[in-house]
C-alpha cells in the first residue's frame, strides 16, 4: 500500500472515531436549538429550523440561575483558594526540602487517588457533625481541599524548575521571602498556574457525587440539577436538559480548546514546560 | 574591627569540609579579591557573608555588628551573583530598578539613577529588553548595575565575569575597578582567574580547600607567596616546581634538585633534611643566557615551542620532569627544538616545605654548579 492511501486511511479512521464519541455530544447540542416535538423525533432531524425556544424556557426557570450561579460561584472560590494555599505549599516543598518530603509528596498524590465513593460517607457524617451540610463555605471548603493535592504537584513541578538563584538574588536585593514568592517566582509559574486552574476547575465543575450527598438545594450546582431536574409531572424534560447541558457544557469546551497547551503541561506536571 | 570581618568560619557539605576554619579582616577600604581554584569555598564564603547560605560555625561581623543570624535583606549588601540570575519577567530597566523599588524610591528618583549606572556599563541601548533578549556579557553587566545600583557600602561579587570573552572581561574589569573607585565602598570579588585578581585587587586573600593560606598586596604575593599553592597559581605564565632535598652543608644550607643544585637561605632553620619544592617563575627562565656567573646554568631540550601572541612558552624536557620558559615571541624564526643551555637566577629560587607547604626560603645569589 502506498504510504500516502495509508496515512489517508488512517486519518480517516480516527476521524471515524472521534464523530463517533462527539455524535451523543452533537445531538444534544442540536437539541438545544429544537422545539420539543423536534428533539424525540423518529428518525432525528438533522436539518431543522434553529429555535431558541428551549434557552429562554430554560431561562425562564429561575432555578437554572441558582445553579448557574452556584457552579460558577463555587467553582471559581473553590480553585482560586486551592490554587494560593498549593502555591505556598508547593514553594515551601520545593525550596526548603525538609525531611520527609518526597513522602509527604507522595500522600498527597496518593489523597486524590482515593475514589469519591470511598470517603463519601465519612465526609457526610464528619459534615453532619460541623453544621456544614448545605452551606457554601463547606462545599467549598471540601473542593478546596480535593484541588489541593493535585495542584501542589503540578506547582511543584513548575517551582522545581525556577532556580533558587533568583529567590537568593532578590532576597539580597531586599525582598522578603514573601516578596520573592509572589513577586519573582510566581511570574515564572504561570503556565503551571494556569494547567492547575483549568484541571481544578474541569473537576469541581463537572463534580456530581459530593455537592449531591454534602451539598443540597442551596449549593446545587448545575450537574446535580441536570439530575434532579431530569424528571417533571409531564416526564423527562428534554428541551430543559439541552439547553441546560449546552449552556454548561459550552464554556468549558471553550477554555480548554483556547487553553489545551496547558493541559499537556499539566498532564506531565510540568515536565514539558517549553511547550508552552 | 574592619567593616566587614568573619572568624572561624566552618561549612560542610555532607563529607566535603567547604570551609575550614575561615579568618578574614577585609581592609576598611579598597577592592578585595578572594582568589581561589575550584571548590576552594570562595563561593560558600561570599553567600555566607551576604546570609544565602547558613555556617556551621563561625561568626560574621558587618559595621561591627553580629550578623551571623540576620536575614540576606538586613545586612545591607549589595550581592552580584555568579550566574546572572535576572528576573525573565522583567525588562532590564526593570531588573536594575529593583532593589530600589523594593526600597520605596519613587520612580522620579529610580530612572536616573538607572540610566546612570547603564551608561557606566554601557547598557542604555537594552534597557528595555528582556533578559532572554540580551547577550551574555549584556546579561552580567545588568546583573552588576543591579548590584551596584543598591549604594551600599560593601559589595559582594562572586566571580561576576566568568563565562564571559575576553574583550569582554578585559572592559568589565576596567570599568569595574573605576566603579570600585568612584563609589568609595569595600569591593569583596571572588574569582579564579589570577589575572584578574592581578589587575583589580588592593588586597588578595587566596583560599585553598577551604583555609585562607595566603594574603597581602598583589606585588608582594605575586613575588614571595606563603603558600605553595599561591606561588604555582596566581600568576601567568605558569610557576615551574621542582622536587628537592634541602640539606645543611659546612656553610648553610643547599638545596639539590635534578636539574641543579644551589645554596639556600632558611627562614626558621632546624637540623633536618627535608623534601621540598624549589619553584620559580617561567619568564625567570632564560634559554642560552649571556655568559654570567652568577646564573644556574643547565642542560635541558626544548621539545615544544607554542606561540600565544607577544610570547613564546617553550616546554623543556630533563631530569624526568618538564619546565615551561617564556621567551619574547621571536617574529619569523623558525621553531629551535634541541638541547640547550638554560640559566636561572638563585635568588629567583623560592622553597617550599613539601609537607606543609609553606615557604622556608630561597636562593642566594651566588655562583651556580649545573
Amino acid at each position: 500500500m502506498r504510504p500516502k492511501l495509508k496515512t489517508r486511511l488512517q486519518q480517516g479512521f480516527l476521524w471515524l472515531v472521534a464523530v463517533a464519541f462527539f455524535l451523543p455530544v452533537l445531538w444534544i447540542f442540536l437539541a438545544a436549538f429544537k422545539t420539543a416535538g423536534q428533539i424525540l423525533a423518529v428518525p432525528p432531524s438533522w436539518i431543522f429550523r434553529p429555535t431558541l425556544q428551549g434557552l429562554t424556557y430554560m431561562a425562564s426557570h429561575q432555578a437554572f440561575w441558582t445553579h448557574a450561579l452556584n457552579s460558577v460561584v463555587i467553582s471559581l472560590s473553590a480553585v482560586v483558594l486551592a490554587i494560593i494555599v498549593s502555591f505556598v505549599a508547593a514553594y515551601s516543598f520545593s525550596r526548603f526540602r525538609l525531611r520527609g518530603t518526597d513522602f509527604m509528596m507522595f500522600v498527597l498524590l496518593s489523597i486524590r487517588m482515593v475514589p469519591g465513593a470511598a470517603v463519601v460517607v465519612p465526609m457526610y457524617l464528619m459534615y453532619t457533625a460541623l453544621g456544614w451540610i448545605n452551606t457554601y463555605p463547606g462545599i467549598i471548603l471540601f473542593y478546596t481541599m480535593f484541588s489541593i493535592p493535585f495542584s501542589v504537584w503540578i506547582l511543584k513541578g513548575f517551582i522545581d524548575g525556577v532556580s533558587p538563584r533568583f529567590d537568593e538574588a532578590a532576597q539580597s536585593d531586599g525582598a522578603s521571602r514573601l516578596h520573592v514568592m509572589f513577586r519573582i517566582v510566581l511570574p515564572q509559574v504561570l503556565p503551571g498556574i494556569v494547567a492547575a486552574f483549568i484541571f481544578n476547575t474541569i473537576f469541581v465543575w463537572n463534580e456530581f457525587l459530593f455537592d449531591f450527598i454534602i451539598g443540597g438545594n442551596q449549593v446545587a450546582t448545575i450537574p446535580v440539577a441536570l439530575a434532579s431536574g431530569l424528571y417533571t409531572s409531564q416526564g423527562i424534560d428534554w428541551q430543559y436538559i439541552a439547553s441546560l447541558t449546552f449552556v454548561y457544557t459550552l464554556p468549558l469546551m471553550v477554555v480548554i480548546y483556547f487553553f489545551q497547551k496547558y493541559l499537556l503541561v499539566g498532564m506531565t506536571f510540568g515536565t514539558v514546560r517549553g511547550e508552552v | 574591627m574592619s567593616t566587614l570581618t568573619v572568624e572561624k568560619l566552618k561549612k560542610r557539605y555532607g563529607n566535603k569540609l567547604v570551609l575550614d576554619g575561615v579568618d578574614l579582616e577585609v581592609p576598611p577600604q579598597g577592592l578585595t579579591v578572594i582568589f581561589g581554584g575550584p571548590g576552594s569555598g570562595k563561593s560558600t564564603l561570599l553567600r555566607i557573608v551576604a546570609g544565602l547560605e547558613a555556617e556551621d560555625a563561625g561568626t560574621v561581623w558587618l559595621r561591627g555588628q553580629d550578623v551571623t543570624r540576620a536575614a540576606p535583606q538586613d545586612r545591607r549588601l549589595a550581592y552580584v551573583p555568579q550566574n546572572f540570575a535576572l528576573y525573565p519577567q522583567m525588562t532590564a530597566f526593570e531588573n536594575i530598578a529593583y532593589p530600589l523599588r523594593l526600597k520605596r524610591q519613587p520612580s522620579s528618583t529610580i530612572a536616573p539613577l538607572v540610566r546612570e549606572i547603564a551608561q557606566t556599563l554601557r547598557i542604555e541601548d537594552v534597557l528595555n529588553q528582556r533578559p532572554d533578549q540580551l547577550s551574555g556579557g549584556q546579561k552580567q553587566r545588568v546583573a552588576i548595575a543591579r548590584g551596584l545600583i543598591k549604594r551600599a557600602d560593601i559589595y559582594l561579587l562572586d566571580d561576576p565575569l566568568i563565562g564571559l570573552d575576553y574583550k569582554v572581561r578585559e572592559r568589565l574589569v576596567e570599568e569595574l575597578r573605576d566603579l570600585q573607585e568612584r563609589l568609595g565602598a569595600i569591593f569583596l570579588y571572588a574569582t579564579s582567574d589570577p589575572l584578574e585578581a592581578l589587575v583589580l585587587a588592593d588586597f588578595i586573600v587566596v583560599l585553598d580547600q577551604g583555609r585562607v593560606v595566603d594574603s597581602g598586596q598583589p606585588n608582594a604575593l605575586y613575588e614571595a607567596p606563603r603558600h605553595l599553592w599561591t606561588r604555582l597559581n596566581l600568576g601567568f605564565p605558569l610557576t615551574n616546581a621542582v622536587s628537592g632535598t634541602l640539606t645543611k652543608v659546612a656553610d648553610g644550607w643547599q638545596v639539590a634538585t635534578p636539574w641543579f643544585r644551589t645554596a639556600v637561605e632558611i627562614e626558621r632553620p632546624d637540623d633536618g633534611e627535608r623534601a621540598v619544592w624549589a619553584t620559580f617563575r617561567a619568564e625567570r627562565l632564560t634559554v642560552d643566557p649571556p655568559q654570567d656567573g652568577s646564573l644556574l646554568t643547565f642542560s635541558a631540550e626544548i621539545v615544544l615551542e607554542e606561540d600565544i601572541g607577544a610570547e613564546t612558552v617553550l616546554y623543556l624536557v630533563g631530569g624526568g620532569t618538564t619546565l615551561y620558559s617564556v621567551v619574547p615571541h621571536r617574529e619569523g624564526e623558525a621553531p629551535k627544538l634541541g638541547t640547550v643551555t638554560v640559566g636561572l637566577r638563585p635568588d629567583d629560587v623560592m622553597l617550599y616545605d613539601s609537607s606543609t607547604q609553606m615557604a622556608m626560603g630561597r636562593g642566594v645569589a651566588t655562583d651556580g654548579r649545573g
